[in-house]
């Protein structure tokens, strides 16, 4: 669960969200390409990739004297995977109460 | 990307579709898990306005209410959709345009009704509105 606790707190932010988003759409990319797209600091681009790093959302490597960042596919399953169970348990309680209230 | 798509899910119930789409609806707070909502002290009822435009909210034990949604469709008893109104630092915020959806249909058969749900995960306002419903 504390994993799913840091990354739904990591995904609440507006800008770590389209940072998401951006490696969503465009693949591996370095801070600079990354900090270009937003009207905020690059530390604070660089602080955000941070917080999705220690969130297991986004991993980084080095690549000459910089650092790419990506998506960690499986974080977005296992999280995927998290609302899928909640809606499981969910829809089964309504069965429950559908089908009590018939008899 | 896979990854960000809607949770799509559904179930059969042993039921007209009309009693489903009652059940869902109007009987939210008899099946609703309690542990999930956004208020700040333990959840008393949760609702579901039956109109276009209705609230979803819920009540808790220290009198507050908390608004978490709005009826966007209201089709009875086929279909409706709820736009989820919660944001990014788990405020409820007003703005139908900026909020994610849960759309549930209902079909029937004899005496099986389906409840297909469909939440739009892309926007992350419904991984915001759990992340707000972990709190209590």
């Amino acid at each position: 669960m504390e994993t799913y606790h840091s990354q739904l707190d990591a995904l609440g932010d507006p800008t770590r969200r389209a940072i998401l988003e951006r490696l969503l759409a465009e693949g591996p990319l370095p801070v600079s390409q990354i900090a270009s797209q937003f009207p905020v600091s690059r530390p604070a681009i660089s602080q955000h990739l941070r917080t999705l790093k220690d969130a297991d959302l986004v991993t980084d490597r080095p690549q000459g004297a910089r650092r790419v960042y990506a998506i960690n596919p499986e974080a977005f399953v296992a999280l995927r995977e998290y609302f899928d169970r909640f809606w499981t348990v969910a829809l089964q309680e309504f069965q429950k109460q559908v089908e009590r209230k018939v008899q | 990307m896979t990854m960000l798509e809607p949770v799509r899910k559904s179930v059969i119930v042993a039921s007209s579709r009309r009693k489903a789409f009652d059940v869902f609806t109007a009987g939210f707070d008899t099946w609703w898990p309690r542990s999930h909502h956004i208020g700040n002290a333990p959840m008393l009822a949760a609702y579901i306005e039956g109109r276009p435009g209705g609230r979803c909210y819920t009540t808790q034990t220290d009198g507050t209410e908390s608004d978490w949604g709005e009826v966007v469709l209201w089709d009875p008893p086929h279909r409706f959709v709820m736009a989820w109104k919660i944001t990014a630092d788990w405020k409820y915020q007003p703005d139908v345009a900026q909020s994610s959806e849960v759309e549930v249909t209902f079909t029937d058969g004899e005496t099986v009704a389906r409840a297909s749900i469909w939440s739009i995960a892309t926007s992350s306002a419904w991984v915001q509105a759990e992340r707000a419903c972990e709190k209590e």
